[in-house]
């Protein structure tokens, strides 16, 4: 039987999607390039993103039913072949980026092969249960760190600094910004994967408005870490700590016996990674195995999942490779193939019938 | 090598008890050539041989692209 899910939950699974994995080292390489004027960078990409999301789903609700055919041509393979490999790049890159969080903040002497294995065992178990499951984790841990994050700026309100924030206005601060927005663009781009659950989404008309509302709740969320971090730890330290964002979090100073919230949210941000994790890997099994999106065997999923956790761990020699891969080779690779994946969206629904 | 034997340990938990289940399936092709292919990449995890050359390269062609627009 196939799942659906609704509108609602679908602007959260975007939301998570473009949130969750860049809030752990991306603001570092944003601010390193635009310095302190890094959280305008956001309002930058957000009109390219949805102007590129409203070019792919056009009027009417063409792309909706190109994707919700059963018959699939052959450009529904090769667009299906292309995400699965861009999802891939995506589940390696955040695996690892999650293993070595990890492995520094909170398991220090465990061997980063045996988080790999345990994590890669609980995105199985999560992305077999089908796409229904993976949202409702997704929408139940993401309303709670959403809020978590609303209130970060309150909770750190006596170690912000306005003048860590106030914006400096130079000959080269638009063509910083620039390059800070070309950065950010491919991660905020990964928005684009929801075109091939658009088959799984209940309502018709509200999918468009759905998936605008989940890229702007995401990147306002980023938007507040990066504004946060920046007015709390400076520029300075932002730019040359590998997590920024954990460091921000250990400022919160409210009482004497509270002085160790920086776990509570660490353990609070931890599913909703999974649950990004858990719906990379269903999409990826589903673009090779599963085109219809229906509950068929899930057997391949197992040595899928371990497969791409080695993968992640032979890869990278260390976090320093890691991180420039994230930085410097995922953002050209990310550009190339969210731009070919947005062509094919757009041969794809023109070539679809309007089924009025 | 605790990753190697961890990954062989579960694809051998695997293939035990669902030997059933991929018996009736079209694709049990499929399910044992990944099965192998993790098995023996998994070989890589405890030998000093590395994969992390790939990597490197597309750091320094791919990546070089990035480099020459940011800096």
């Amino acid at each position: 039987m196939k799942q659906f899910i609704s509108p609602f939950q679908l602007a959260l699974l975007v939301a998570n999607f473009i949130f969750a994995a860049s809030l752990i080292t991306l603001p570092q390489i944003l601010t390193q390039i635009s310095n302190q004027n890094t959280w305008m960078v956001p309002f930058l990409v957000y009109p390219i993103v949805v102007v590129l999301l409203l070019i792919g789903f056009g009027r009417g609700n063409k792309a909706q039913s190109s994707f919700l055919t059963e018959q699939k041509s052959s450009l529904h393979h090769l667009f299906y072949i292309t995400l699965g490999l861009f999802l891939i790049i995506i589940y390696i890159r955040d695996l690892r980026a999650f293993v070595d969080f990890t492995s520094r903040a909170l398991l220090p002497t465990t061997p980063i092969e045996v988080i790999a294995i345990l994590v890669s065992v609980v995105l199985l178990y999560i992305s077999s249960a089908g796409i229904e499951v993976v949202t409702r984790i997704t929408v139940i841990q993401f309303i709670v760190l959403g809020v978590t994050i609303l209130s970060l700026p309150f909770m750190l309100l006596n170690e912000i600094e306005l003048s860590h924030i106030t914006p400096i206005f130079g000959a080269d601060t638009v063509q910083d910004l620039s390059k800070s927005s070309f950065e950010l663009f491919p991660w905020m781009g990964e928005c684009l994967i929801f075109f091939s659950l658009l088959g799984n989404v209940t309502a018709k008309k509200r999918v468009r408005r759905a998936t605008i509302i989940g890229v702007s709740t995401g990147l306002f969320l980023l938007f507040l870490l990066i504004i946060t971090s920046i007015a709390v730890l400076g520029e300075n330290i932002v730019s040359k700590s590998i997590y920024p964002n954990y460091i921000m979090i250990q400022q919160i100073n409210i009482t004497d016996f509270m002085d160790r919230l920086d776990l509570i949210i660490v353990i609070i941000w931890m599913p909703v990674m999974l649950s990004k994790l858990a719906l990379t890997l269903y999409c990826i099994h589903r673009a090779f195995f599963n085109l219809n999106g229906r509950a068929t065997s899930n057997l391949l999923m197992t040595p899928l999942s371990l497969l791409l956790a080695v993968l992640a761990i032979i890869l990278f020699e260390n976090n320093t490779v890691h991180l420039e891969f994230s930085f410097l080779t995922w953002t050209i690779i990310g550009i190339a193939m969210e731009c070919f994946l947005l062509i094919l969206i757009i041969v794809l629904r023109v070539r679809t019938k309007d089924n009025k | 090598m605790v990753g190697t034997i961890g990954i062989l340990s579960i694809l051998l938990i695997f293939l035990i008890t669902q030997y059933k289940h991929i018996k009736q399936l079209k694709e049990r092709k499929w399910v044992y050539l990944f099965v192998l292919v993790t098995a023996g990449i998994s070989l890589f995890l405890s030998l000093p041989f590395s994969f992390n050359g790939l990597t490197e390269y597309l750091n320094m062609t791919v990546g070089y692209l990035t480099k020459m627009v940011v800096s």
